[in-house]
């Protein structure tokens, strides 16, 4: 009940943001990370896989997987990281469970691998990034992009291997966790996963950036783990993909986010 | 298009409001506090709980046995039958290392076994082989060849007397010892190279403890994260002490008669079949004489999480008095409540309830744990499994 309270609290200070379930659908491979290459189209990254989906209506369309290359590696938690390349029709995965970096391309609604490399790039990464760029430390799902050790990162902010967000690479003001899903909706305003323990629940946090301090601007509650998200900002708002691990298998739902401004 | 409000949604959940979902982490170091310790971490037989689970953090066998109790894969994949069933061929896996950073070979695989075979641990399934029965084809495969057709890995391979080592001695389990005080104190370290990827804790020390009151007040005082064997006591971890149960459900045929009901219970309480599961101990008084069962052919419902071991003696008893048993393997919530007149079911606490139960064996699994600390697993025989443990920072 306190929970339930401090929503009804969050829903009071952000009276106006509000999400809408959009599509609903099973995904047959455990989602790792996810992007929106437009408002159409979406890529969904699993261990060894990276899959297309196309948004039409209430559907959720898959048009093309490919397998990622690399030789299989030992992880124990399964972890990966997408780069859409803006404009380009192209993206960098990776995980934890393959080796190396591979560039993407969708041309024609058919995925190719186009490139390889041992880590994402620096130049597919948000702001200053080091020449090395970032890839999976060895057998583990933390992220080494230079001296940090991250398990997500994107544009602003990242959430370091304890939990703890990262502002431009220094611990928010505040000392606030995050789970291990984060996406950027637009500057400042980014969407992270609950930072408490596993367990059936999990929530969808609206983070706003206020200087050296992340508030959260609100908080829904969402069935199963969240394991990643992604975010497209649009004119009336944003569309929001929501990966899931629930025990009835992977879960991937979209929203529309609303309220935002 | 059908829109939902998520939050209208989710204030219709219901129930308290549950957070999750910062998954494991890596790095942090924990305290076991257990009975008593080895003297040595070499291979062999488990002759307690602190030697199973110290056995099982530094070494690595060719397959496991889940919590289920069905074999997984270990250094090696689940085997495939060759030869109608009188080869099982497991392919090694091909990343697996041991702690001195050389690869597993089959073999090293071979002399391990052939280790295993001579010794007592493995006199069961040296009778089941053929002479020269274990052999390495290639460098990354190996074979073990029976007298008869077998259904399945035999579960001796997932006992750690039959753990792999190199020619050196080095073991390949998730954690590599450090420091080694025999009988009283040991430390480890994370295995980078483990197969099954590197464990989230950096380090797991062991220290013996041998009286249970202090094992708990070691927990309770932070001076160890868990302990096993320990007085339970709240907000610790729940004691598992799973009993393993008969049940027969009087209002169905043929246990709606007390003469079947008997001579069922009789029976399996013939069968002994702690003695056949890893860790268990009897919870069944002796047996007296078994009446003649009165029926033809019965199907025992099985739950998943009953040990094989468990269910085939069982079967194996009851036809041997001349039933004919057919095995239905059911989900263990499903098992328990399903409409059979004779279900194999664990159950969490000693049993209660209207249907005729008889207790078969017991599980000896008592571990307390602070909070903050995820992951722990228990196996089939009771040891607790820490290679995926992880502690909230």
């Amino acid at each position: 009940m306190i929970a339930l309270a401090r929503l009804l609290l969050l829903a009071c200070v952000a009276p106006s943001v509000l999400l809408q379930e959009r599509v609903r659908a099973e995904l047959d491979l455990a989602a790792l990370d996810l992007a929106f290459l437009d408002h159409e189209r979406l890529m969904v990254l699993s261990d060894d896989a990276l899959t297309l989906y196309r948004l039409a209506g209430a559907r959720l369309e898959r048009q093309a997987r490919l397998a990622l290359p690399g030789e299989p590696l030992a992880a124990r938690a399964p972890a990966g990281l997408l780069r859409v390349v803006p404009g380009e029709n192209a993206c960098w995965a990776a995980t934890n469970r393959r080796s190396g970096a591979t560039l993407l391309t969708v041309d024609d609604g058919r995925l190719a691998a186009v490139g390889g490399a041992e880590a994402i790039p620096p130049t597919a990464l948000p702001g200053p990034a080091p020449v090395e760029g970032a890839r999976f430390q060895a057998g583990t799902s933390v992220l080494r992009v230079g001296a940090l050790q991250l398990l997500r990162l994107t544009e602003g902010l990242a959430v370091a291997s304890n939990g703890e967000l990262l502002i431009a690479g220094e611990p928010e003001a505040t000392g606030r966790r995050a789970g291990d899903a984060l996406a950027a909706v637009g500057p400042g305003l980014w969407l992270a996963s609950g930072a408490e323990p596993p367990s059936d629940l999990d929530e969808l946090l609206v983070l706003r950036g206020d200087g050296a301090r992340v508030l959260v601007a609100a908080a829904f509650p969402v069935e199963g783990r969240i394991r990643a998200l992604a975010a497209r900002r649009g004119a009336a708002g944003a569309l929001v993909a929501v990966a899931t691990e629930t025990p009835r298998g992977p879960r991937l739902v979209v929203f529309d986010l609303t309220g935002i401004s | 298009m059908r829109r939902r409000p998520a939050l209208l949604l989710a204030l219709a959940l219901g129930g308290p409001f549950a957070k999750a979902a910062l998954g494991p982490l890596y790095g942090g170091d924990i305290t076991v506090s257990v009975p008593a310790l080895p003297r040595s971490l070499e291979p062999a037989e488990a002759e307690h709980a602190g030697h199973r689970l110290a056995l099982g953090l530094v070494h690595e066998t060719l397959v496991t046995l889940d919590a289920a109790g069905q074999i997984g894969p270990g250094l090696a994949r689940v085997p495939l039958p060759a030869a109608s069933g009188r080869e099982l061929r497991f392919e090694l896996e091909s990343d697996a290392r041991f702690h001195d950073d050389t690869p597993v070979t089959a073999d090293a695989a071979v002399r391990s076994l052939r280790r295993f075979l001579e010794a007592d641990a493995g006199a069961e399934l040296r009778a089941t082989l053929e002479p020269d029965g274990v052999f390495a084809p290639d460098a990354s495969h190996l074979v073990l060849r029976f007298r008869d057709a077998m259904i399945g890995a035999p579960p001796g391979l997932a006992s750690p007397a039959a753990a792999i080592t190199s020619p050196e001695g080095a073991g390949a389990g998730p954690f590599v010892p450090t420091l080694s005080v025999p009988e009283h104190r040991f430390a480890l370290t994370a295995f980078a190279g483990h197969v099954r990827g590197r464990p989230y804790l950096d380090g797991v020390t062991l220290v013996a403890q041998p009286d249970p009151e202090r094992r708990s007040a070691d927990v309770a005082g932070g001076r160890a994260d868990a302990a096993l064997d320990a007085v339970p006591a709240r907000p610790f971890w729940p004691p598992r002490q799973a009993s393993l149960v008969l049940v027969l459900d009087a209002s169905q045929p043929p246990c709606d008669r007390i003469q079947a009901r008997e001579a069922l219970a009789a029976a399996a309480a013939s069968a002994d079949v702690a003695s056949f599961v890893p860790g268990a101990f009897p919870a069944a008084p002796t047996p007296g004489a078994v009446p003649p069962l009165g029926f033809g052919s019965l199907t025992l419902v099985v739950a998943t999480d009953v040990p094989p071991a468990a269910s085939q003696r069982l079967a194996a008893v009851l036809e041997s008095l001349g039933g004919q048993v057919s095995l239905d393997v059911r989900a263990p919530l499903e098992a328990r409540h399903a409409a059979a007149p004779v279900r194999l079911v664990l159950v969490p606490t000693e049993p209660e309830g209207t249907d005729t139960l008889v207790p078969l064996a017991r599980l000896p699994i008592q571990v307390a744990a602070r909070g903050g600390l995820h992951g722990l697993r228990l196996a089939v025989d009771g040891r607790l499994v820490l290679e995926s443990a992880w502690v909230e920072r």
